[in-house]
């Protein structure tokens, strides 16, 4: 990949300014002296100046340096950046060459030590997501002091990457979700026409085009001169759907409660799509985050997603609770503690401190 | 593991050089013997050969070596402080840092050890620099200097190596470093761009040297160090201030003594260069001085013939030695030569004087560190008076008899005189220029008579003049002879001398060297700074001058001559080398990069005039000959523009090929291969033009696999060309022409796929 928008910098730095003022004061006394060893030393300490400032510069020239990077991540969990490194010079072979996120503090740097002449290699590094959102990456910085460390070369281009960070999930005891429906049932059944799907016979209704003809109740269809089909019952999933209350309050919520509301959110997503529930999630505070209840893995990381982007710094809305949450399956995640929205329906309230209680302890 | 082995032994090279520069900078054999020996011996006994760590350990015994180290810095800074004598400072620091580098030759497991292994041995190289100027010296700097890129370099790899690591790391990959990602061959990149480093710094170095302004008059040393290592010649003897003086074993120069058919030889006896003739005294100042030479000459040197230093010319096919002077440590204006120098040559073009009445030469050139490197003199020993005459430019006046300005001085001489039996000669005779032969035998007779007394038991020779005390207003020399009768060379002579001129002898003090320490394997004589010498000439003809010496023997003076060691041997093969370095290299002064500046710039300038000149004259030539004319010139044009395009065709040719060798992997031989699967190469450049880039440690095949994931269709025509080129360049298979075209068409093909995919890309 060729680099775009290079800016080439010059650092001096303490060993550096060491060696510069060393080489003054050896050239003070060649001056003063005039003695050829003391010239000859003090030319080749400013040929080694000269030297590390050409090498280091004709070697960045050719470092040619893509970052890959995974487009999703998760708070507190490390990132892997990878960093593939070529070198493009026909001379110049890359040594000892440093590899970071000029404005990404939190990234690790990778070390390269050598790569060959149109060679690449691929380093990697860790960066641990701190804030949910959009991880953006703007540029990528090489550096460089080879061959003696006296002159720091380094090269900036512009690469943008974009990686979203989800919330943080934590691990919830196997039995929270049974902990918070005890007594609220939970699981129903429904009625299907899909031959091994159901169980039990449910009832009988008229035909409709569509129905398989395995279906058809012949007998009772001849009875009544008109087609009927089976319906067979059959248990449904298990639904679990979360209601993440982040509607304008007084006093208002801190950011960081609500962020913990939002990781409570995804954990108990988390949780309840790997015990087998059917998920939704609804996001009240902000339109358009009504998201139906699904058992796929997919459907769990977008929802993930949808509370990745939640900027709590956009407006929001002050719908009331809607009566469909209203049920014994849904639950109310709120940042802070406040018993008169737990009193409002027949739903599982929690506050984003319930978290702790819910999490798994290692032993 | 062996590229860390190898950074380390290295480095340990590197501190014995710096070491061994320093112990040579302080012309010190035991000293260069301990250091090495103990250096080289810390990688034995420290096990420097093991893998780094990555923490301190076992620091209490560095802590404590370095503290006591510390400790006898500062005692030693508060010593030179109490000396008030600035120039111990380096070499008290130079011993304090080797002091510590030997320590910490023999800890040194971590990364920091070597860090400060480097600097200490770059501090010791400084105040190695700072302390001499030879050639031993500076081939060790030289050495450690290149040797110091290297290390320098692959310390930094180190660090990396170092920084990278884990514990499940330690130890493995290049330099040790486990996670840090390496090429395919990183040794052979590291030495190849070691090598061009230490070429550019070389010829930047070189460069610098030659282009750096020199001070035409050097005001000496930094912080009042040392300004040189060599020794000035004085050009007085003062009595003033009596001290201890050391002797110093010192080489200043060097001697080779010709014989008249032009081979080396010892001379018989000892071997008198004169330096400076010194003739007046000055009671007030107790000094003796030399006389403001009225008729100076000229001669200027071109540095290939002799040139002659007397007025008309000389025989010198009789009885003329040749005197071949190399100078080491001394730095003088002053020619020193033997009785009589009758011509002259220099190293380099110089101007001498010569003062026709005592014959003593001098150069002009005393700007520099030391004015001349060598030349070669040749001398008539026993010089006739017509040859004499030519050199003093004519019969020389006959002065009056010379007096001393110190009283009591005649008095003794007289007493001396009486008490040898010769009573008679104490006054000097009226009108004795009448009877010049007359003069010169009791000229001779007296300096005799001095001389024997002087070198008797009554005088001792001694260095150490601590309890030379001057009483008053009394004449040093007068001390010397009535009360103390102990002293050195000066003394004597300047009492021989003062007794002669107190009784009207002509005599003069001439201050030089002796060369006594001949070395037959060298065939020369090394005359050293112990060897300078002060004696006695006495007139005893119109032209004639003796040298006569009141100096009693001293055991340390005998001549060594007889002593021969496995050193003189070695001289051989150092002295052409010490020579070169001191004419082109040491010498290279202000003048001289004047003077080669100014060759330098004549000679660009005539190179360039000529080749502009001959320019012009083939265009004249063409110009006239060939009346060509319009279409001539045309044709030309074209001629040329084809020759043009033809050399950038065969460039490119040069470069594919080239190319195609190194993605192929074969040899130059391997033309055939070069040429028929030349068609991958193409491949592989269509796929780079479209940023798929193979890497270098994947296979042809696992990357055509490579390329029909991402690039269906391409990949697929990829694919073909692989097997292709497997089969070529594996399966020994040659294709023919049609063959050669199926390629090269699915080259194209390929070309058209990636130009289609990214066409849909876009869209």
């Amino acid at each position: 990949m060729r680099l775009k928008r290079a800016r080439h910098r010059d650092h001096l730095h303490w060993p550096g300014i060491i060696f510069v003022l060393l080489t003054l004061l050896i050239g003070g006394a060649a001056l003063q002296r005039g003695e050829s060893l003391l010239i000859w030393v003090f030319a080749s300490l400013l040929a080694w100046i000269l030297v590390s400032g050409v090498i280091s510069g004709w070697m960045m020239m050719g470092v040619r340096v893509r970052r890959v990077a995974p487009a999703h991540g998760e708070v507190g969990v490390p990132l892997r950046l990878r960093y593939e490194v070529s070198s493009c010079s026909r001379f110049w072979p890359i040594f000892d060459l440093r590899v970071f996120e000029p404005r990404r503090p939190d990234c690790g740097a990778v070390s390269i030590m050598h790569c060959g002449l149109n060679e690449s290699v691929v380093g990697e590094s860790m960066c641990v997501p701190t804030e949910r959102g959009l991880l953006v990456l703007t540029a990528v910085q090489t550096q460089s002091g080879f061959p003696f460390g006296l002159l720091l070369k380094s090269v900036e281009v512009a690469q943008r990457t974009e990686i979203l960070v989800r919330p943080r999930c934590v691990v919830l005891r196997r039995d929270a979700l049974r902990r918070l429906f005890v007594g609220r049932g939970g699981e129903g059944r429904t009625s299907s026409i899909e031959r091994g799907a159901a169980e039990e016979f449910h009832g009988l209704r008229d035909y409709r085009t569509g129905d398989a003809l395995r279906a058809v109740a012949w007998r009772r269809s001849a009875s009544l001169a008109a087609l009927v089909v089976i319906e067979r019952s059959a248990p449904a999933p298990r639904r679990l759907s979360i209601a993440l209350d982040l509607r304008l309050a007084e006093p208002p919520h801190t950011p960081a409660q609500e962020e913990r509301a939002i990781s409570m959110t995804a954990s108990l997503l988390r949780h309840g799509q790997q015990m087998g529930w059917e998920i939704g999630l609804r996001v009240l505070g902000f339109a358009h985050t009504h998201t139906s209840a699904r058992a796929s893995q997919q459907h769990l990381l977008d929802l993930l997603d949808q509370l990745a982007l939640i900027d709590l710094a956009q407006p929001r809305t002050r719908e009331n609770l809607d009566a469909s949450l209203c049920h014994a399956k849904c639950v109310l995640i709120t940042p802070a503690e406040t018993s008169a929205r737990a009193s409002a329906g027949d739903f599982v309230a929690l506050s984003a401190a319930a978290i702790e209680t819910l999490q798994e302890r290692p032993t | 593991m062996s590229a860390w082995l190898s950074f380390r032994r290295q480095a340990l090279c590197f501190a014995l050089l710096a070491l061994g520069a320093f112990a040579l900078s302080q012309q010190s054999v035991v000293l260069f013997v301990l250091v090495e020996v103990i250096g080289a011996a810390s990688w034995f006994v420290a096990r420097a050969s093991r893998a780094p760590i990555n923490s301190e350990i076992r620091e209490t015994p560095l802590r404590l070596a370095t503290t006591s180290v510390v400790g006898l810095i500062i005692v030693a800074g508060v010593w030179v402080y109490a000396k008030d004598d600035s120039t111990l400072l380096p070499p008290a620091i130079g011993f304090a840092v080797c002091l510590l580098l030997l320590f910490r030759l023999f800890v040194r497991r971590t990364l920091s050890g070597e860090r400060q292994l480097l600097m200490l041995s770059s501090v010791v190289l400084i105040v190695a620099v700072l302390e001499a100027n030879d050639l031993l010296v500076a081939a060790f700097v030289f050495v450690a200097t290149m040797l110091g890129v290297s290390c320098v370099i692959q310390y930094r790899l180190a660090a990396v190596a170092f920084a990278s690591r884990t514990n499940g790391a330690v130890g493995r990959g290049w330099f040790g470093g486990g996670l840090s990602p390496v090429g395919a061959t990183p040794s052979a990149d590291l030495k190849r761009t070691i090598r061009v480093a230490l070429g550019l710094i070389f010829a930047i170095t070189l460069t610098l040297f030659v282009l750096f302004p020199r001070n035409p008059n050097p005001t000496g040393g930094l912080f009042a160090l040392r300004s040189s290592h060599s020794t000035e010649f004085p050009d007085h003897i003062s009595l003033m201030s009596p001290q201890r003086l050391e002797p110093s074993q010192r080489e200043m120069l060097s001697v080779q003594w010709l014989g008249p058919d032009g081979d080396p030889l010892a001379a018989p006896g000892v071997l008198r260069l004169r330096g400076v003739i010194l003739e007046l005294y000055d009671a007030a100042t107790s000094t003796w001085t030399t006389r403001a030479a009225l008729r100076q000459r000229f001669v200027i040197s071109e540095s290939d013939d002799f040139q002659t230093l007397a007025t008309r010319p000389v025989d010198e096919r009789f009885n003329t030695f040749t005197q071949r002077v190399l100078i080491r440590g001394l730095r003088s204006d002053v020619i020193l030569s033997a009785w009589a120098p009758v011509t002259i040559r220099g190293d380099t073009a110089q101007v001498y004087t010569i003062d026709p009445r005592t014959l003593s030469l001098r150069t002009m050139d005393i700007d520099s560190a030391g004015p001349i490197v060598g030349y070669d003199l040749r001398v008539q020993p026993f010089a006739s008076d017509s040859v004499l005459a030519a050199l003093y430019r004519g019969e020389p006046r006959i002065p009056p008899h010379p007096t001393f300005p110190v009283e009591s001085i005649r008095v003794e001489a007289s007493r001396m005189l009486a008490a040898s039996g010769h009573a008679d000669l104490t006054s000097a005779p009226e009108g004795a220029g009448d009877d010049p032969a007359a003069r010169w035998a009791r000229n001779l007779r007296i300096a005799r008579a001095f001389e024997s007394e002087l070198t008797s038991d009554r005088f001792r020779y001694t260095l150490d003049l601590r309890d030379f005390v001057r009483r008053g207003e009394r004449d040093p020399i007068d001390l010397f002879l009535t009360e103390y009768r102990f002293g050195h060379c000066e003394y004597f002579a300047s009492a021989l001398c003062a007794l002669c001129q107190s009784v009207g002898v002509d005599a003069r003090i001439v201050t030089g060297f002796l060369a006594r320490d001949y070395q037959s394997a060298a065939a020369r004589y090394i005359v050293r700074e112990s060897d300078a010498h002060a004696w006695v000439e006495i007139r005893t003809g119109r032209f004639q001058w003796t040298a006569v010496d009141a100096t009693p023997a001293d055991d340390s003076a005998q001549s060594s001559s007889d002593e021969e060691s496995w050193t003189s041997i070695l001289r051989v093969l150092y002295d052409p080398f010490e020579r070169v370095w001191q004419s082109q290299v040491a010498q290279f002064d202000a003048r001289a990069q004047n003077a080669l500046m100014q060759r330098s710039s004549e000679r660009v300038g005539a190179t360039m005039r000529e080749g502009w000149a001959a320019l012009e004259q083939i265009a004249m030539r063409t110009g006239e000959s060939a009346r060509i004319g319009l279409a001539g010139y045309i044709w030309l044009g074209s001629v040329l523009v084809t020759v043009v395009f033809s050399v950038a065709a065969a460039l490119m040719a040069r470069r594919t090929r080239l190319r195609a060798r190194r993605a192929l992997g074969v040899t130059r031989r391997d033309r055939a291969a070069i040429r028929e699967a030349g068609f991958y190469v193409e491949a592989l450049d269509v796929l780079v033009s479209h940023g798929i880039r193979r890497p270098s440690n994947v296979s042809p095949r696992a990357f055509a696999a490579f390329v029909r994931l991402t690039h269906h269709e391409a990949g697929e025509v990829f694919s073909q060309i692989v097997e292709r080129f497997y089969a070529i360049r594996f399966g020994a298979q040659h294709p023919d022409a049609h063959t050669r075209a199926d390629d090269c068409a699915r080259v194209a093909q390929l070309r058209r796929a990636l130009s289609k995919d990214r066409a849909c890309a876009r869209l």
